[in-house]
């Protein structure tokens, strides 16, 4: 029972980053990747696989040595640690996928400082297991890299009608998910800033009415619980009151 | 005190450890990153010059004799060649490298200069391709470090004005371009590559006076008259060989380019400048100059005029010996008036912006015109212009005439003081009643130093013609 209880809480620590607490969506962390490199599919994917490789990673070393850094020098330690993981990042990106590397450009070292990070290893995995930060990180860079490709995937099918795939990406294959011969719409606008700004806000919006709508069904389940409970008292205090009477 | 050594020794094992890894993935991928950056730019020419892009690639890195880095071949599927890149290093600051591109058959179809610059916003990196007319394929930003937004927006709206012009007599678009950094590192490319090709033919055309020319520097850049300037030609152990004077006139058949050679009054001969495109008429007419060469310039004979070329060749060797015959003073004077031989008293001139202004003469006293000086204290509004005083002389005819503008001085930065220098010429000619707009179109950007020149050359001539009419 207990080993059942663990697996669960391991479990909600992995998939509390993906929708729950979505980093972006939920937290607003890491909007400025989200803005900058999401202007196609493939470049919000890139951005997140990364992300995941830092994330994971960090946390993991964090975790590893949070009982060997002095709380005085916690930030630069973790600086130090999350900027190794850019570097190596960097340098792979540009070995592996250099059109990638092109295209996200300057973003790549920013992911330096890109607040989801810094945060969920201050926040996370300074104060948790190896196992659970790992998961952690996993969990929340995934939610990271999710809503790159829901925020690009919708940029790129306004912008030009279509998805491709293989063109920034090294999967030795290119082609496109979603290819409208004639697109109704092309408008450009969704490839520039401001279009991402649009996309966010659209999105935002969506999420938080939805967690909106969750919350209220979740309120009305509790007050009819609660409804239900005080029936049962009161139920039950008839009862007790008709039991005394007829003794 | 022991909390500050943990301190430190933890601080020391993160900052090892992170450099470690570091480099050993940095060891790991150099080789990749640098094969990938070869291909990518390898392909980037076989893409310019309309090649399909190939299969295959053999890179021959081996130093050899005549290539200062490597060869590249371009193979399709069935192992046929598609055309083939020799790279050359350049012995220049700036252009980094020159590529010949040949075709499958082994013809050459152009050539691509790489120019590496770095700007306020880090290294840009600019392919320039000309074909063998001179004529401009493309322009292409190999790799930079410039802001991806305005790196796109000249990708996207700018680079294919360029296509088609010829590097010799670019136009630029300065002012729909904001003139931003980017696109003034671009503009630079461009030029530098036109002043590479412009002096590798150039040096072409010397080897056929002085065969061991190997390298040539511009003495004095003379800006009046048909003689460009004094080019001083040497050979590859630097020894002066001797001097060349670029010369054009306009004639019945059009414009005569020579390179007039002449070293301390001896006559090395006179050569067509781009011998491919010389009419044979003019060829016949410059060969009997061969005579004469080795000899003082004194015994050539400048009298024989049978052809329109035999005057117009007599007229442009007698004034390079007019040029090479000159003292400094002399050629100071002829900067802003060709044939001035004297000056008169400077008269102190107390009207913003012009300070004084001096009457010009030629050999028979005649007076040809006075050179206003004038200046102006720009702000610093301008780019990295950090302001300060621009001296100018302006140098205007009898007939109210602009004959010539120099810059005495001024603060700008490099870039725009090329600018100012480059564009200055076109205020030859200009006369009163003043066109406003003829002026102000020289310096059309937003620079406060254009302006600056364009006022101080609008005051001069409406001082000028003032004291004329009076």
């Amino acid at each position: 029972m207990a080993k059942k209880k663990k697996d669960a809480g391991k479990l909600s620590v992995f998939t509390k980053g993906l929708i729950q607490q979505n980093p972006i969506f939920v937290f607003l962390l890491g909007l400025c990747p989200a803005l900058a490199v999401t202007s196609s599919l493939e470049t919000g994917v890139g951005m997140g696989i990364l992300v995941i490789f830092v994330l994971t990673a960090s946390n993991i070393v964090v975790s590893l040595f949070k009982n060997f850094i002095p709380e005085e020098i916690k930030i630069p330690a973790y600086i130090v640690i999350i900027a190794t993981f850019v570097t190596i990042v960097d340098l792979g990106t540009e070995a592996i996928s250099p059109p990638l590397y092109d295209s996200l450009g300057i973003f790549i070292p920013l992911i330096v400082a890109n607040c989801l990070i810094m945060g969920r290893a201050t926040s996370f995995a300074s104060q948790n297991n190896v196992g659970r930060s790992a998961l952690d990180g996993l969990g929340m860079s995934l939610g990271f890299g999710l809503a790159m490709a829901l925020i690009g995937a919708t940029r790129e099918f306004l912008a030009t009608g279509e998805l491709a795939y293989g063109v920034y990406l090294p999967l030795g294959f290119e082609g496109s998910i979603i290819g409208l011969e004639a697109a109704p719409f092309s408008m450009e606008v969704f490839v520039g800033p401001a279009g991402g700004f649009i996309v966010i806000g659209v999105w935002l919006a969506i999420f938080n009415a939805i967690g909106q709508h969750r919350q209220h069904r979740r309120k009305i389940a509790r007050d009819r619980w609660i409804e239900k409970k005080k029936q049962q008292a009161a139920e039950r205090k008839r009862r007790k009151a008709m039991e005394g009477g007829s003794a | 005190m022991l909390n500050k050594l943990r301190i430190a020794l933890v601080l020391l094992i993160i900052g090892a450890a992170s450099g470690l890894s570091i480099v050993a993935v940095n060891q790991a991928t150099e080789d990749v990153i640098r094969e990938n950056r070869l291909r990518e730019e390898h392909e980037l020419y076989f893409e310019i010059f309309d090649l399909e892009k190939p299969d295959s690639l053999d890179v021959d890195e081996e130093p050899r004799d005549v290539y200062c880095r490597r060869e590249a071949k371009g193979y399709d599927a069935d192992r046929q060649k598609i055309g083939e890149v020799h790279f050359f290093c350049v012995e220049d600051e700036a252009v980094h490298e020159r590529a010949e591109v040949y075709d499958g058959d082994g013809n050459q179809i152009g050539q691509v200069f790489r120019v590496d610059d770095v700007n306020e916003h880090g290294e840009i990196s600019t392919l320039v391709a000309v074909d063998m007319n001179g004529e401009i394929i493309e322009v292409a930003i190999a790799r930079t470090e410039n802001t991806p937004n305005y790196v796109q927006r000249i990708k996207d709206n700018h680079l294919d004005d360029f296509i088609g012009q010829n590097i010799q007599d670019v136009e630029f678009y300065d002012g729909r371009t904001g003139a931003t950094i980017t696109y003034g590192s671009i503009r630079s490319a461009v030029n530098l590559t036109g002043e590479n090709i412009a002096a590798d033919r150039a040096l072409a055309d010397y080897r056929r006076i002085f065969p061991d020319a190997d390298s040539y520097e511009v003495v004095y850049d003379y800006a009046l008259g048909c003689i460009d300037s004094r080019r001083a030609i040497y050979d590859g152990d630097e020894e002066l060989l001797g001097h060349i004077y670029p010369a054009e006139m306009d004639n019945e058949h059009g414009t005569i380019h020579l390179h007039v050679a002449i070293f301390e009054e001896i006559f090395y001969g006179v050569k067509a400048a781009r011998p491919d495109r010389a009419s044979e008429e003019k060829l016949e007419a410059l060969e009997k100059y061969e005579a004469y060469e080795g000899e003082s310039i004194h015994d050539i004979d400048l009298d024989y005029e049978e052809t329109v070329y035999d005057e117009t060749i007599n007229h442009l060797i007698e004034q390079a010996i007019v040029r090479c015959q000159e003292s400094d003073e002399q050629r100071e004077l002829r900067q802003l008036f060709r044939w001035a031989s004297s000056k008169g008293e400077t008269v102190d001139i107390d009207e913003e912006p012009l300070i004084d202004y001096t009457p010009y003469y030629d050999e028979d006293d005649e007076r040809l015109g006075n050179v206003y000086t004038g200046e102006i204290d720009t702000d610093p509004l301008s780019g990295d212009y950090e302001g300060g005083p621009l001296n100018l002389s302006v140098s205007i005819d009898t007939d109210g005439v602009v004959n010539n503008v120099i810059i005495n001085s001024d603060e700008e930065s490099g870039f725009a003081s090329d600018m100012l220098e480059e564009e200055i010429s076109m205020f030859r000619g200009i006369d009163a009643p003043i066109d406003e707009g003829e002026i102000d179109s020289v310096f059309s950007g937003a620079t406060t130093a254009g302006h600056s020149v364009n006022d101080i050359v609008k005051a001069a001539l409406d001082y000028h013609a003032e004291r004329e009419d009076e």
